[in-house]
């Protein structure tokens, strides 16, 4: 039963590998250009796949987005210009191509970095104010009543 | 006391004289009437362990009695030293003591003059005694005073110490003279015609005879009857004599009345049909002490105790009562006396000390209550247990609450066949029985001591020395010795709640509870109560000094209030009411239970509100963990729904330009 659970777990957080991998291999196979173009676009992203170990590789996930929302652009282009290893080439030897789909994965990886630090920062400020609270009623108690006997 | 003279309401010692004199085996000193200072008044100092006899006073009143010497008022005072006393007052007496003027006249009166100046003088003061249900019992030479010769005698005071406390054995029959000096009890008018027909001898033999050994004069009294022992030897006339044998009679029975000694021609014509008493032919041994009669055995026998129970339980008494006095009958009594005493009782020693006490009465029915060697009337048990506890005399005190624990008094009475008033006196025993076994400071010895004593002043060393035999004493006296006192601790002790107990009335009693001790704040609270509820029935005016001492022994427990503000204020207020010397202020204060509970609830929901506040604030202490990871886990989400969001403006961005 905790097996089975671990195994859908894993599913859930994106498992499966070897049909991505097949996915991988269907795309190289049959449409080599949109594997080179996505490949070199989102290559930060399967960087990230490869360093994050975190559970759901939440940092992977985030870079991937924001490279994807940098290549839907030059993967219309090469699907409308017809796919060819050479247009796809000639779309990744122009900086505006991709600058901007790593300048995002960049992005959001450093999201994935500082907005936790940020948040934290916040919540542990936030409990301190509640302890300092806290305390100053406890105070007040205590200079009230004679918690000590009785 | 504002004056320091001054004694109740209208009198003071009278400051040219200060030097004591001695009445009646009293110290006294001269004092003086307010209202009539020309009166010459003298004021007697009882003694602290011979407390005054309360009912002769009560009974008295301030009525003179003729030839007597009666009480005026009495109270607390200081004498000229400054030390406080129980004064009671009287008018001074006429002369000296007649044992004064003998010493130095050294004349022994004549028979005329004895009857004449003493015996009807006397008799006609104790005919009045009797009539108002007292008896005299302080008959001696040293406690009967006259002007000079040719005048009549006035009898001194006998109502400043216990009856026949001070009285000279020789002046006493023998069953008062073996008991002890405070136990004699009030006793009979028979017993002051003893003592007046042995002060009569005295005068007209011209002093004392040889009678100066007590031990040695008892033993001649039972041996010879006390007319033989006393007036052995005296050439006297016949019909002088024949009254002196009829008032030295050994049986009260025998002796004349007062009245008839007004008349002492008649009472000296009474004539007496008395059998000898039997005397054995060899007489039995006691402890060394050879016993003729049934009454010499009876002393002998309690004389020795432990000799004596040997003897009974020996047979020896038995076989002596049968064969050498011949009294079959008395042989019978005390055999069943004895066989009754082995079969009802367990304890050895009670076994013992009520068997030799059947026995003495069997044996001689004129013989006092006698229990572990202590011989006494029951009626002496009060002034015999104060002189004891004051003396220290442990085994003594022992032995006379024996008597009342074990109902040894109604066991004795129930003897004497002449007694009517069994089952009042069986009612009283029983409150004191109660009195003895109440538990905590407001029972035991002391306080049956202090009821059975009405006068008998309160023996707390809290007191500092004053004189306190009344309830409405006791605050003034607390009060003045206040400033010297070791306030740590509170006014009461074993004495003063004994002394609380013996004097309040039921009511005040129910009032106040128990003092049993201090160690709760309910305990401490009765002591305030107490003091409050004396002060509001018996002393209204302040008592700053007593109220201080209470609040200073932590009598009010402030901390049982939680609210340290209402503390604060509380203990401003109680400071102020101590100021004031209002103790029932003080109480009112400390026992306000409406306002305790409204704190004791403030104080529950406090301490559930510090509860929760310190779990809150663990869990914030413990919960930096769980805020990072939140964190983690919120920012992640944030960056995914950035990039989804990014990636649909760019799909929608594509669709647009298309």
């Amino acid at each position: 039963m905790e097996a089975a659970g671990t195994a859908r777990g894993k599913q859930a957080r994106g498992g499966h590998p070897w049909l991505q991998g097949l996915a991988c291999g269907a795309l190289l196979t049959f449409a080599p250009a949109f594997a080179l173009l996505l490949g070199v676009l989102l290559a930060p992203a399967l960087v990230a796949v490869l360093l994050d170990r975190r559970p759901g590789q939440p940092v992977a996930r985030a870079v991937f987005l924001a490279g994807t929302a940098f290549a839907l652009a030059p993967a219309w282009h090469l699907f409308a210009g017809g796919p060819s290893l050479g247009a796809a080439l000639d779309l990744l030897q122009e900086p505006p191509v991709l600058a901007p789909a790593w300048l995002a994965g960049a992005c959001g990886w450093a999201l994935c970095e500082i907005l936790p630090m940020l948040l934290r920062i916040a919540a542990e400020t936030r409990a301190a104010a509640r302890v300092a609270a806290l305390k100053a009623e406890a105070k007040a108690l205590r200079e009230t009543w004679d918690l000590e006997s009785g | 006391m504002d004056d320091p003279a001054a004694i109740a309401t209208y009198y003071q010692l009278d400051a040219s004289h200060p030097a004591a004199l001695t009445v009646g085996g009293l110290r006294a000193y001269a004092a003086l009437d307010r209202r009539d200072p020309g009166r010459r008044l003298i004021a007697l100092q009882s003694r602290p362990e011979l407390p005054p006899r309360s009912r002769a006073l009560t009974r008295l009143g301030a009525s003179p009695v003729p030839h007597a010497l009666t009480p005026l008022d009495q109270g607390p005072g200081r004498d000229p030293a400054g030390q406080e006393g129980w004064f009671i007052l009287c008018v001074a007496p006429p002369g000296p003591a007649i044992s004064a003027a003998m010493g130095t006249q050294a004349r022994p009166w004549s028979e005329a003059e004895a009857i004449h100046y003493l015996v009807k003088p006397a008799a006609t003061a104790l005919h009045a005694l009797v009539e108002r249900g007292v008896t005299h019992r302080a008959i001696r030479p040293d406690n009967l005073f006259r002007a000079g010769p040719g005048e009549p005698v006035t009898l001194g005071p006998f109502w400043a110490a216990p009856p026949a406390s001070l009285q000279p054995n020789v002046f006493e029959p023998p069953y008062a003279a073996i008991c002890l000096p405070a136990g004699r009890g009030e006793g009979t008018a028979a017993d002051d015609v003893y003592a007046l027909g042995a002060v009569l001898l005295w005068c007209v033999l011209g002093g004392p005879p040889a009678w100066t050994e007590p031990s040695g004069l008892l033993r001649r009294k039972l041996e010879l009857g006390s007319f033989a022992a006393l007036a052995a030897g005296s050439a006297l006339s016949g019909g002088f004599q024949e009254l002196l044998r009829l008032m030295l009679a050994e049986d009260p029975d025998h002796r004349p009345t007062a009245e008839l000694l007004m008349v002492p021609d008649q009472a000296r014509s009474r004539r007496l049909a008395t059998r000898p008493t039997p005397r054995a032919n060899r007489p039995l041994q006691v402890a060394g002490v050879a016993c003729s009669t049934a009454r010499e055995l009876a002393h002998g026998l309690c004389a020795q105790p432990e000799q004596g129970y040997a003897l009974i339980r020996s047979g020896a008494v038995d076989r002596w009562l049968r064969r050498l006095l011949g009294d079959g009958q008395l042989a019978v009594l005390i055999e069943e006396m004895v066989d009754g005493a082995i079969e009802s009782e367990t304890d050895e020693q009670r076994r013992q000390a009520g068997t030799l006490m059947r026995v003495a009465w069997a044996l001689d029915p004129l013989t006092p209550l006698i229990w572990r060697g202590i011989a006494l009337f029951p009626d002496g048990l009060g002034s015999a247990l104060a002189a004891a506890q004051a003396a220290g005399q442990a085994v003594v005190c022992a032995a006379l609450e024996e008597l009342v624990m074990f109902d040894v008094i109604t066991f004795w009475s129930a003897l004497q066949t002449k007694r009517r008033d069994l089952e009042a006196l069986r009612q009283e025993t029983r409150d004191w029985r109660g009195w003895l076994i109440a538990r905590g400071a407001m029972g035991g010895a002391k306080r049956l001591s202090y009821c059975l004593n009405p006068l008998l002043t309160c023996g707390s060393p809290l007191l500092a020395g004053r004189a306190v035999a009344r309830l409405a004493d006791l605050l003034p006296a607390l009060e003045s010795s206040a400033a010297r006192a070791d306030r740590k601790r509170p006014p009461v002790d074993a004495h003063v709640a004994a002394f609380v107990a013996a004097r309040a009335d039921t009511t005040l009693l129910a009032d106040i509870g128990h003092l049993d001790g201090f160690a709760t704040a309910q305990e401490r609270l009765s002591v305030l109560r107490l003091f409050a509820r004396l002060q509001t029935r018996l002393h209204p005016a302040p008592l700053p000094g007593l109220a201080g001492w209470l609040l200073e022994s932590r009598l009010v427990d402030l901390d049982q209030w939680r609210n340290l503000q209402t503390r604060k204020s509380l203990g401003v207020r109680l400071a102020e009411a101590a100021a004031a010397g209002q103790i029932g202020t003080m109480l009112q204060l400390a026992q306000d239970n409406s306002a305790q509970a409204a704190d004791a609830a403030g104080a529950a929901q406090a301490a559930g509100r510090a509860l929760a506040i310190a779990h809150a604030l663990a869990t914030l202490a413990a919960g930096g963990d769980r805020r990072r990871t939140d964190a983690e886990r919120l920012a992640y989400d944030v960056a995914a729904g950035a990039g989804l969001l990014a990636v649909l403006l760019a799909a929608v961005a594509l669709g647009l330009t298309l």
